[in-house]
């Protein structure tokens, strides 16, 4: 008895090593290549030719450059290698890749694609079809339109400080965009889910190349007109390439931007970040500016409603603040002052929530997804799918509030009222 | 009556065979379909389809326990011998055919995605020997090692699962209704096929101590695969959404190829590939062993092992037929589709029926001879 389990054990191990070794032969991992044998391709550039064809511009990671291997004085190896081909289609200048490389080009590691915005009005559904259906390609990676330029000269302009690679830094960028706040994060999964929804527009990062070291012409990101990428006056030795605003698609074609500042709002709204700092007239001496540091206190309270085919949108927005500039000296944190410096937060930020709404409308692009909030107004999925969201978010009423709550007023308390004092003394 | 000696198996042999053979199809073209018919109420398509399997596995069971031997050998009894070999028959072409186009399907998509530069026909080939193999240690040994490797398919989902909540978005569920509530009861009615393997247990009885391990394996087989497949759709659809879910050929992979963790840890989606591995071998194989039971038994043969060769040309050929990825998935939405659902209400609804008009017929006479 004892030796026939014995034998049922033996038996199932082997069953079990069987399973386990089938399990890694079969999942691919004999036909792996090593490091050596590919060409990792970063960042996809993508242009329009003068015949309308598009020129495709890609980066290579230079492995021989990576850090480590670079630090060595004698290693002279570029970081990158940047090609560029014209062809029919994107899939033809991938098979004009591969007759030229050495190696195996792979795609697995590609950290975004970026479209000059003259491709981008035609439409880029010809080049996000063929990467979603590569099993190589991954969503996560980003998608960008050229402000200012093209995708080539994006490519070859961007030349990171603080990065050692150039492709590290758009994945940076892109990653710390709940922090930094002027665009949003745009994948290829979540446009291509955008595209497909009826219930939103897709977006991509405005990227561009930043020529103007004009600062006597400078004014504040959150101040009038505010930026788009490639357009904020900046002087020093940083990236001339710069993430800044949102470009608008109509389906698969650019149509419209938005600005660093409306950006932001779209940002809050959709809650894809985690702190913003406000910048308003000081509302008793408006020469100098009071700024305060913004969370979400919660998620933005959104309402669509649909009555007669006519949509009303109502967007409510709570944040939660720190006053923590106050050049004017005037003690704000006295209830009244408060009361006052509150209102006058709420009025800015709902100002400028319904503008930056306006705007959507006008251009006819909802980079929200406030249309998600009006499926549940349909019966049901067929009629959902008889409807176009775009053209009911056009003609929307739209309403919204934005209340701000000053918390506390960071690490000092009544500090502006001694300062006066002293002043006095003075 | 066959010689073939069965092995003793219990309640965790039984809940994983019908759990195994009920989510193999769903890492498959299966749910995308499910979403194309119910939209946003997925889910609910799925736990319509799991009651329908828990209501006529159970009763199956429940008429089982009144016969001594299995499916076969009560079909004999209340039908006689020609539906004996009709229900054989039938239920052999289901499991076999279950076989196939695991096999073809599951090495399409490794195919697809592991082995880029292999001929479609050398992936087949290995999974059919793998098939072979298993097949011959017996379902004992493909039970007993699905279970240890069950933590390692609980981890990995978890784990995929959890890296996704970030991308939750709950409107995509709205329409709350999805394609109807009505429509979407009866698309789960018909798709309760697709869970026939709880079947399995029926084929199986004698190897089960007594009826309350063949009950309980029943229900809680059901109510796991269930709740697994439900718990999948709904991330999927959560985080991807109805319209572009519709569109995807291997959405499980899709879904966890966007989980992220971080810049220098990411690409989890190679993980689901071990995933389908495992439930994939572990259902084929199952599928294969029934398979040449149910010829055994209907050929009193007292060893299914000189079978194996024989199933390894057939699966292979019958795996090699199609001509192209997207038939298979054709033939199995479209042909199998009828022919599980079948299996799933036809028989066992003729069975309840005699059994139940025999036990009046019994119950009467006793009443006369009174």
């Amino acid at each position: 008895m004892k030796r026939i389990s014995k034998c049922n054990i033996f038996i199932k191990l082997i069953f079990i090593f069987m399973i386990l070794f089938f399990a890694f032969t079969l999942s691919g991992c004999n036909s792996d290549y090593d490091i050596t044998e590919l060409i990792h391709i970063a960042i996809i550039g993508v242009d329009k030719g003068e015949d309308g064809k598009p020129i495709i511009t890609y980066q290579i990671a230079n492995i021989k450059s990576a850090p480590g291997i670079a630090d060595n004085e004698e290693n002279k190896e570029p970081k990158l290698n940047i090609i560029t081909f014209r062809g029919n289609t994107f899939s033809d200048t991938l098979d004009a890749l591969s007759s030229i490389l050495p190696r195996m080009p792979s795609f697995a590691h590609v950290k975004a694609i970026i479209f000059s915005k003259e491709f981008a009005e035609d439409g880029i559904y010809s080049v996000i079809s063929p990467v979603l259906r590569h099993a190589d390609f991954r969503g996560n990676a980003y998608i960008i339109v050229v402000n200012n330029g093209t995708a080539e000269e994006f490519i070859k302009q961007n030349n990171p400080t603080f990065e050692y690679l150039p492709y590290r830094y758009i994945e940076s960028q892109a990653t710390l965009s709940k922090y930094s706040r002027y665009y949003s994060k745009a994948t290829i999964y979540e446009f291509y889910n955008r595209l497909n929804s009826n219930s939103s527009s897709s977006y991509a990062i405005l990227g561009g190349i930043n020529k103007n070291h004009d600062l006597n012409n400078a004014h504040s990101l959150q101040e009038g007109d505010s930026y788009y990428a490639g357009e904020m006056p900046r002087r020093g030795d940083t990236n001339p390439v710069e993430l800044l605003g949102t470009a608008l698609f109509y389906k698969d074609k650019y149509i419209g931007k938005l600005t660093a500042e409306d950006s932001m709002i779209v940002s809050v709204i959709k809650g894809d970040f985690r702190k913003t700092s406000v910048v308003i007239p000081d509302p008793n001496e408006p020469e100098l500016y009071v700024s305060c540091i913004v969370v979400l206190k919660r998620p933005a309270t959104i309402s669509v409603k649909m009555e007669n085919d006519k949509v009303k949108i109502n967007v409510e927005l709570l944040l939660e603040g720190e006053a923590i500039n106050t050049p004017s000296k005037i003690n704000y944190d006295t209830p009244e002052n408060r009361r006052q410096l509150e209102e006058a937060f709420t009025e800015h930020m709902t100002a400028r929530l319904l503008k930056m709404l306006k705007k959507t409308q006008e251009i006819g692009a909802d980079p929200i997804g406030l249309g998600y909030y009006n499926r549940a107004n349909y019966k049901n999925y067929q009629e959902f799918a008889k409807s176009d969201w775009i053209s009911l978010y056009k003609n929307a009423e739209i309403t919204g509030k934005t209340v701000l709550k000053i918390r506390s007023s960071g690490l000092s308390w009544n500090k502006t009222e001694e300062k006066n004092e002293v002043d006095k003394t003075e | 009556m066959s010689t073939l000696k069965l092995s003793r198996m219990g309640l965790t042999d039984g809940i994983i065979l019908i759990v195994f053979l009920s989510i193999s199809r769903f890492f498959l073209i299966t749910s995308t379909e499910a979403i194309k018919l119910s939209a946003g109420l997925a889910w609910y398509l799925y736990l319509i389809s799991t009651l329908v399997t828990l209501i006529i596995g159970l009763a199956l069971i429940n008429i089982l326990k009144n016969f001594e031997g299995d499916l076969l050998a009560m079909t004999e009894r209340l039908l006689g011998k020609s539906w004996f070999y009709i229900i054989g028959i039938y239920y052999a072409l289901l499991f076999l055919s279950n076989c196939t186009v695991l096999t073809r399907k599951f090495s399409e998509n490794i195919a697809q995605v592991g082995f880029r530069d292999i001929d479609i026909i050398v992936v087949i080939f290995l999974y059919v020997l793998i098939m072979s193999i298993s097949t011959y240690f017996g379902i004992e040994v493909l039970a007993r090692g699905a279970y240890l490797l069950i933590p390692f398919i609980i981890f990995l989902t978890a784990f995929i699962l959890v890296l996704i909540i970030p991308l939750f978005n709950v409107h995509n569920l709205a329409p709350w209704q999805g394609t109807g509530i009505g429509n979407v009861t009866l698309y789960g009615m018909a798709s309760a096929g697709a869970n026939s393997g709880v079947i399995i247990i029926a084929i199986l009885a004698p190897s089960f101590q007594d009826f309350i391990t063949k009950a309980k394996s029943v229900f809680y087989g059901s109510i796991i695969g269930g709740l697994y497949k439900m718990t999948c759709i709904t991330t999927i659809l959560l985080a991807i959404g109805v319209e572009r879910s519709k569109e995807m050929l291997i959405p499980f992979y899709e879904l966890a190829s966007l989980a992220y963790f971080d810049k220098s840890f990411q690409r989890f989606e190679d993980l689901t590939v071990f995933l389908w591995i495992f439930v994939g071998l572990i259902s084929i194989g199952v599928s294969a062993w029934v398979t040449l039971y149910l010829v055994a038994r209907m050929l009193k043969l007292s060893d299914i092992k000189p079978l194996i060769p024989l199933l390894s040309i057939i699966v292979f050929s019958t795996a090699t037929f199609a001509e192209n990825a997207l038939s298979i998935i054709d033939f199995d939405l479209g042909f199998l589709k009828i022919y599980h659902g079948l299996s799933m209400y036809v028989f066992p609804i003729i069975l309840l029926f005699m059994f139940y008009k025999q036990k009046l017929k019994l119950l009467f006479k006793k009443n006369s001879a009174v």
